[in-house]
């Protein structure tokens, strides 16, 4: 399912719409508007928990380093 | 006989065949069009990140330069995952009813920007929208990157790329949305035109930019008790001058994306409203916008380096949104004018209002992006923008700026006061004296060369270090001893 490239029907993909997206889970039984596969969703919401944890994990380690950094030099004397 | 097999089998096509064969390589012209003008924009970001970081002190190298590259790293998903979204949906000024398309000439957009529709994945019969997408996203990281170089030596990283994604996702790709697509209601109601994004995309970072700005503070040490501003010079002038000049050639792969390219599809390059104009003539205005803007600058300032080149950049921005219809004589001069007024905007806002505006941000990409805009009411008064042939106007111009002004400063100024409230706006002055290098990446990055701390001179004539005086001055300043507060280390 992970390799989902159409290599079976590559020499009759043509320039039909239903035929044209064979991403990763993405449509290759010639559905119309097989974009809205499950697995796509399901990719789109892992990519956004990804962007999103990634984001939040910037500012909690730079909190903790700026943090403790400054509390290095405090107890240093500035 | 191969060649002669391939006459005889193009002879045998029918006349449909062959309109399919030129319109697949038209596409794929569009395709490699875009890819290459994506791959010249990558230099504005090799440019800002060399540009800050050499504006940087040698303290703060890797801190200034390690927000250039995550831009890159939060803007881009996030601008995936919702901005476009924001570009195809939002003409209206509110979303769009499902995923049908506002306008009837291009219904499918709104339902084509989504992470999980069918153009934005491998897709063997759409050669453009893809391409389109990452022109659009390197649009973007420029956006993000204005505000970048504004706020260096004191905020964090992390609080940096929250507003990358702020504005670089959702504040400027709104703008764009409204004022700068063919659908846009700013475009069809009142003809708003900025060809080449001077407010779209400059004057609205520049607008961001004050509002972080004024909550951020200066950096510790720039204005003394009598308000006088201090200049902190560079520690490496060559790689900011060629950081700059980095930014300049990618610029032009910026004006060329802004183009739609001449194909059989449309016969002749269009603006980003559909209206006609030609990749010569952009080019000729950014270039004299260059000439024009080094000139106005250098006078100005006297041939201070840095308000010249600053000067160029002002000046570009100053005639990108008359990019396409202006003559190369009228931007040579409005350029002009823009580098000179740009020096005495930059100077007010440091001396005057006391913003610390590192690289001159607001008065540079902020100023001259709105200036850019009304010039365009006054000099191309008349033109017609857009699929309806709305002709500019003055007023049409005023909405734009009175819209965009907003939109870019109000999210910005209560971001940027949240995050002071929860104390991850700035960094804590104890590490904002000793540099932020050591404290984000525990290394020194010029470890042959030693760190000279820096000195005040008393009346006496004595040396000292600056630092307990600066921290001294700070504490005073703000009321309280740093890290004296529960939950505080500012």
């Amino acid at each position: 399912m992970i390799d989902s490239f159409p290599y079976e029907a590559w020499d009759q993909i043509t320039t039909e719409p239903f035929r044209a997206t064979f991403w990763t889970f993405g449509p290759v039984d010639g559905r119309a508007g097989g974009g809205d596969l499950t697995g796509t969703f399901v990719l789109t919401a892992l990519g956004m928990l990804l962007m999103v944890v990634a984001i939040v994990y910037y500012v909690w380690l730079e909190k903790k380093k700026l943090s403790a950094q400054a509390e290095r030099l405090r107890s240093g004397g500035l | 006989m191969d060649v002669l097999a391939s006459i005889l089998g193009l002879i045998a096509q029918t006349a449909e065949e062959v309109n399919a064969r030129v319109d697949l390589d038209t596409a794929i012209l569009g395709e490699q069009f875009y890819f290459f003008t994506v791959v010249i924009m990558w230099l504005i970001h090799v440019g800002f990140m060399s540009y800050e970081a050499g504006v940087s002190r040698r303290k703060n190298v890797m801190s200034t330069a390690m927000k250039n590259i995550l831009t890159i790293a939060v803007v881009t998903p996030s601008f995936y995952y919702f901005g476009w979204y924001i570009y195809g949906c939002f003409e209206h000024g509110g979303p769009a009813q499902g995923h049908a398309g506002p306008d009837p000439e291009f219904p499918g957009f709104c339902g084509a920007t989504s992470p999980w529709a069918d153009q934005m994945g491998p897709n063997l019969t759409d050669h453009i929208d893809l391409v389109f997408f990452l022109a659009f996203l390197l649009f973007s990281w420029t956006t993000a990157s204005i505000l970048s170089g504004a706020i260096i030596e004191r905020a964090r990283i992390s609080a940096y790329l929250l507003f990358a994604v702020l504005l670089g996702s959702a504040v400027w790709i709104m703008d764009a949305a409204w004022g700068w697509s063919a659908g846009g209601w700013l475009t069809t109601k009142f003809g708003f035109h900025d060809s080449i994004a001077s407010a779209v995309v400059h004057g609205v970072a520049g607008a961001f930019t004050l509002g972080v700005l004024l909550n951020l503070g200066p950096r510790i040490g720039k204005y003394d008790r009598q308000g006088r501003a201090r200049a902190f010079r560079p520690h490496n002038t060559h790689l900011t001058l060629m950081g700059l000049m980095l930014i300049f050639t990618g610029f032009y792969g910026f004006y060329a994306a802004c183009l739609v390219i001449q194909s059989t599809i449309f016969p002749g390059w269009l603006n980003i409203y559909f209206s006609p104009t030609t990749l010569g003539t952009i080019a000729m205005v950014i270039t004299f916008g260059f000439a024009g803007g080094f000139t106005g600058g250098w006078f100005a300032s006297k041939g201070d380096p840095f308000w010249t080149l600053s000067g160029g950049l002002a000046g570009v921005i100053s005639v990108s949104a008359g990019a396409d219809v202006y003559h190369p004589s009228l931007a040579y001069l409005l350029a002009a004018s823009g580098g000179v007024v740009v020096v005495y905007v930059g100077n007010f806002i440091e001396r005057k209002l006391r913003v610390d505006d590192a690289v001159g941000a607001v008065a540079v990409h902020g100023f001259c992006g709105f200036y850019g805009v009304f010039l365009v009411g006054i000099f191309a008064g008349g033109f017609p923008t857009g699929v309806n042939n709305i002709p500019v106007s003055f007023g049409g111009q005023l909405v734009g700026i009175l819209t965009f002004f907003p939109l870019g400063f109000l999210p910005a100024f209560i971001g940027a006061w949240v995050l002071k409230k929860m104390n991850l706006l700035r960094v804590p002055p104890e590490v904002e004296l000793e540099g932020l290098d050591l404290a984000e990446f525990q290394q020194d990055f010029y470890p042959e060369f030693e760190r000279q701390p820096e000195v005040i001179i008393l009346t006496t004539g004595e040396e000292i270090e600056a630092s307990l005086i600066l921290l001294d001055e700070y504490q005073n300043l703000i009321g309280h001893k740093t890290g004296t507060r529960v939950g505080s280390d500012q």
